[in-house]
């Protein structure tokens, strides 16, 4: 329904009629004064100092409304959770261009180089290019214990476009929402605090643009340290624990969409890119509403504090597209090779055709209202330091969460180099059966097992007292030895039946 | 266990095409695969294209001897660390495109690499075909000979194509899906069609995951 709903809006867009402008400029009129308003609240709580009323105004429709207000924002709320300042970090090291490269800087060139392409001005281009890179370096640089992925550079992109400032002399340039009017004090503050690390350039059209390049620096690293560092150990290990939590939110609210799909053996790789990069990837080329709702979500996510609002904004997604989805699965039962690649392609094609910002303002609206909490289930599939376990124990130091780091990259080395590269999620979800999914339930079963094994073998005693407990454990394993050298190949039966064995044993014992 | 598609093979569904073919690309990053895509399904090019990040999933329906072949065109991330993921792809492909990049011969030397995770994790009759791109510019660092020779060496065809200004392109792509469909033809002589193949290691590859849960 709401798909539908969606795709009359589509149409609607593009074939308007005039009855419908009318209507249309009566909201956005509306809209308008709802996002000045909201601006100004922003703003005099940034003054009152008032961090928790900051946080409920990131989690509520528009987050933070505009790049102008995001700045200081993001800036204020990461820093609250790391103190990490640039100019202490510079000062108690070298300069970061001195410092040796990072392995991972010729890919970071490569995916500079095909950023920023739906920038039209070359020259503006080439300066965020420049802004991008440099950030990436001196974060790898600075924490060479980090890997980069591509991807990466999408998530940090979305930075430099928040830290950009433009001081224009028209008004229609597409590069960041307007500056110059509000003059908040938000903003003043933040003007107050450019340094000397700022880099600018000048436009064609007599714009200037400029970046902080210590403040967007500043803002990466922590985002970097508390966000995307299960995504930066040596594989793709954690990663892929985390995109494991999709099919368990999914099965929480739709058994049958969950059934449906298969998700409980295919592993939700198509959500890769979006989780990867925090949509930002899929998104920001598309339109520019859809790049506001890609800072949306990263306003959901600092305000969150957490790494489960992109998880749940996918799982959301793919319910609100469920019948879309359905239907497109059923046209395609016979078109692939196999499940994976049924379920990846049918994903990935309707994600392509209808997520206009009407489904995602809806699906925004209902992560705002999710728990995006983590639960019982994350504790049991993620890593100990994984970003999702952490999130609750700030604000910490910059030292401590470097241990957290580093505690997951040991972790993660340890787990790469046992013979399985990596933990099939079956297996995490079978761990999750035994121990959360019926704890109760398999405990009452082991103990009813265990009884009875008790009973009969009590009963056995009883019937002739030559049996002795320890004696008949004896003969299980010496039966097990047997069949072993025998050349029997029935490992599965032998471990599956050793009460039959046992009870064999012991009949025959006393029968003899 | 196996199945969505088994369970509802029956339900008569309005084909607009004879057959499709499942094709692959990969290469080190950078070297052009998604261009190369981007071209053939909508015939585009920009010099600042995104990064393929995991999987990507294209389609395109052609003809080919008066049949419509719909290809299912799976672009992969070249990125070292997205191999664990990528090659969970490679099962039932029935082409596979090895990409370089004709002015960087680090691509082209990383091709035997390449070479043998195909040969690892797809289809023994899997129809491979090595594509050195970018062959507009003038930066060349490995010439037409030497992918040639390469080809030559690991028995596979070899084009050299360019992206940027449409020099050969389709021909990629139309000369695979045809000696795709030659091994299909071929093979049903024999009364074993590709397709039943790829079912078969869909069952085995499911067998093997179970076994590592166990």
């Amino acid at each position: 329904m709401v798909t539908d709903g969606y795709s009359v809006l589509v149409n609607g867009h593009e074939f308007l009629g005039e009855s419908v402008m009318g209507e249309k400029s009566v909201l956005y009129f509306r809209e308008g004064e709802r996002l000045s308003s909201k601006s100004k609240n922003i703003s005099s709580v940034m003054v009152k100092d008032d961090l928790e009323a900051l946080l409920s105004l990131g989690r509520s429709q528009d987050g933070f409304v505009k790049n102008d207000l995001r700045r200081p924002v993001w800036l204020k709320i990461l820093k609250s959770r790391i103190a990490f300042d640039a100019s202490r970090a510079s000062s108690m090291g070298k300069e970061w261009s001195d410092i040796v490269s990072h392995k991972d800087e010729h890919q970071v060139s490569l995916d500079v180089r095909r950023s920023f392409g739906d920038i039209k001005d070359d020259a503006a281009k080439a300066f965020l290019r420049q802004a991008l890179e440099q950030t990436i370096v001196r974060v790898l640089r600075k924490f060479p214990q980090l890997n980069y992925y591509q991807g990466y550079h999408d998530v940090v992109a979305v930075f430099v476009l928040v830290f950009l400032q433009t001081q224009r002399s028209n008004e229609d340039s597409e590069l960041s929402d307007s500056t110059s009017g509000s003059s908040s004090i938000a903003e003043s503050e933040y003007h107050d605090n450019l340094s000397s690390s700022s880099i600018s350039t000048k436009l064609a059209d007599d714009s200037v643009l400029s970046i902080d390049g210590d403040l967007l620096f500043e803002a990466v690293v922590i985002f970097t340290l508390l966000y995307l560092r299960d995504f930066m150990m040596n594989s793709l290990t954690f990663t892929i624990d985390q995109l494991s939590l999709i099919p368990l939110i999914i099965k929480r609210h739709d058994t049958n969409f969950y059934n449906r799909f298969q998700l409980h053996q295919i592993d939700p790789f198509f959500a890769l890119s979006s989780i990867l990069t925090l949509f930002s990837h899929d998104l920001r080329h598309q339109s520019q509403e859809s790049l506001s709702i890609v800072f949306q979500i990263f306003d959901l996510v600092i305000s969150f504090n957490s790494m489960m609002v992109p998880l749940t904004i996918y799982s959301n997604l793919l319910l609100a597209k469920k019948e879309d989805l359905s239907a497109r699965l059923q046209d395609n039962l016979q078109n692939f090779d196999n499940d994976t690649d049924l379920i990846h392609g049918v994903i990935q094609q309707e994600m392509i055709v209808g997520s206009g910002p009407q489904l995602w303002n809806s699906v925004l609206e209902a992560t705002r209202k999710s728990d995006n909490s983590i639960g019982q289930e994350t504790k049991r599939v993620v890593n100990k330091f994984s970003v999702l376990m952490t999130e609750r124990a700030l604000p910490v130091t910059i030292e401590e969460s470097l241990n957290w780091l580093e505690q997951e990259v040991r972790l993660s080395e340890a787990r790469s180099t046992t013979p399985q590269g990596y933990r099939p999620p079956a297996v995490s979800r079978w761990k999750i059966i035994t121990q959360s999914g019926g704890p109760t339930l398999v405990k009452m079963s082991l103990f009813v097992g265990f009884a009875a094994i008790l009973l009969k073998l009590y009963m056995r005693t009883l019937d002739n007292h030559s049996g002795s407990s320890i004696f008949t454990l004896k003969s299980y394993f010496d039966h097990l030895k047997t069949l072993k050298f025998s050349g029997l190949r029935q490992p599965r039966r032998v471990w599956l039946d050793p009460i039959q064995n046992l009870l064999e044993t012991i009949g025959r014992r006393s029968t003899s | 266990m196996s199945g969505i598609r088994t369970v509802s093979a029956s339900s008569a569904n309005v084909k607009s095409y004879d057959s499709i073919m499942k094709i692959l690309l990969v290469g080190d990053s950078g070297v052009g695969k998604s261009c190369l895509l981007v071209r053939f399904v909508e015939d585009k090019f920009s010099p600042s294209f995104i990064t393929t990040i995991g999987i990507d999933f294209k389609i395109k329906t052609v003809e080919i001897n008066g049949k419509k072949v719909k290809l299912q065109l799976w672009d992969t991330a070249g990125q070292e660390r997205f191999r664990t993921i990528t090659t969970a792809y490679y099962r039932g492909a029935m082409g596979i495109i090895l990409v370089y990049d004709v002015t960087d011969e680090r691509t082209f030397a990383n091709i035997k690499q390449w070479f043998s995770t195909v040969n690892q994790h797809a289809n023994e009759e899997a129809q491979l075909l090595l594509v050195g791109n970018k062959s507009d510019m003038d930066t060349r660092a490995v010439t037409t000979e030497q992918g040639e020779a390469l080809a030559k060496e690991l028995g596979i065809p070899f084009v050299e194509a360019s992206a940027k200004d449409d020099t050969n392109v389709n021909d990629i792509f139309f000369l695979l899906a045809k000696l795709i469909q030659e091994k299909i033809d071929s093979e049903k002589l024999v009364g074993n069609a590709g397709r039943d193949g790829n079912v078969n290691i869909n069952g085995s590859g499911q067998g093997s995951k179970s076994t590592n849960c166990c």
